[in-house]
């Protein structure tokens, strides 16, 4: 007579499932412009995993698939994460420089508004004594009176 | 006392699905050519912080190499033909053990861990200079 073993096989879907998704995530946590892949993956290897667990323990299934399932996933998480951290502070920093150039920008703008006055109050003494004013400078009044008005 | 393998069954589905996964980078890389740069999945560096990384080119490096230009494969990405030939071994080890899985080998378990045990090995060869590269980032 031939006996067989019967085990259960509870979890063991979800713990294939798991691991696949987790091995993935470790090169896609890896390469730097597919960190968002590993995230996500990470995410779902470590809920299928632990979906994958729950039923292993209620069923009496084996767990070491799941084991190295939740493992793969958790390193894949963390490496995605890292690059997630490092992308965001250097996209924060470039957001900050943008913002620091703009402001910088504006400073010399206001000092170019003072500036502009100043010249055209020159401008206007200095060409009322003038019959006709010359090309050159004419044209730099209308640019100066436009800069004053914003346009 | 018969007793089952129970190993066979996940590794051949596991194998299957990676060989599945790796065939289908091969056939992303044919479809999308690296001159027409219509690569649709995009690159996370670019999107967050609008910055190139040392990964960035590695998908048109992936075409240029199942076209055989590897000139063209080390200009868009000097780590593209070491991580292609990865993948491509990798195909070649899942391959073989979906050979062995389904014939059902008594020695799977043994097969599996000395698997193990190269993928990792290889994956530190062919990613060292890539990892090296990366930990100057920090």
């Amino acid at each position: 007579m031939i006996m067989e073993e019967i085990k259960s096989n509870a979890g063991q879907g979800l713990g294939i499932a798991g691991l696949v998704i987790g091995i993935l995530a470790i090169p896609m946590g890896i390469i730097p412009c597919t960190f968002y892949l590993g995230i996500l993956f990470g995410i779902v290897g470590i809920v299928l995993s632990l979906v994958a667990l729950t039923q292993a323990n209620r069923g009496g299934g084996p767990k070491t698939l799941i084991i190295a399932a939740m493992i793969c996933s958790i390193v894949g998480l963390t490496l995605a994460s890292v690059w997630g951290f490092v992308f965001s502070r250097n996209g924060a920093q470039v957001v900050k420089e943008i913002i620091k150039e703009e402001m910088y920008r504006d400073d010399r703008s206001g000092d170019t508004e003072r500036g502009v006055r100043e010249v055209l109050k020159d401008l206007e003494t200095d060409t009322a004594t003038w019959p006709v004013p010359s090309p050159d400078m004419q044209e730099m009044t209308d640019s100066l009176q436009m800069l004053e008005e914003g346009e | 006392m018969k007793k089952e393998n129970n190993l066979n069954r996940p590794y051949l589905i596991i194998n299957l699905v990676f060989a599945g996964i790796i065939i289908s980078v091969i056939l992303y890389s044919l479809v999308f050519s690296a001159a027409g740069a219509s690569h649709p999945i995009p690159s996370g560096s670019q999107w967050v912080a609008g910055e190139a990384s040392l990964s960035t080119g590695l998908s048109r490096s992936f075409s240029s190499v199942v076209r055989f230009d590897f000139e063209s494969a080390r200009r868009q990405n000097p780590y593209g033909i070491r991580i292609f030939a990865f993948f491509l071994l990798q195909l070649l080890l899942r391959l073989a053990a979906i050979m062995l899985g389904i014939r059902a080998v008594t020695w799977i378990r043994g097969y599996a861990w000395a698997d193990t045990a190269i993928t990792i090995f290889l994956f530190g060869i062919f990613f060292f200079p890539f990892f090296v590269e990366l930990t100057k980032q920090f």
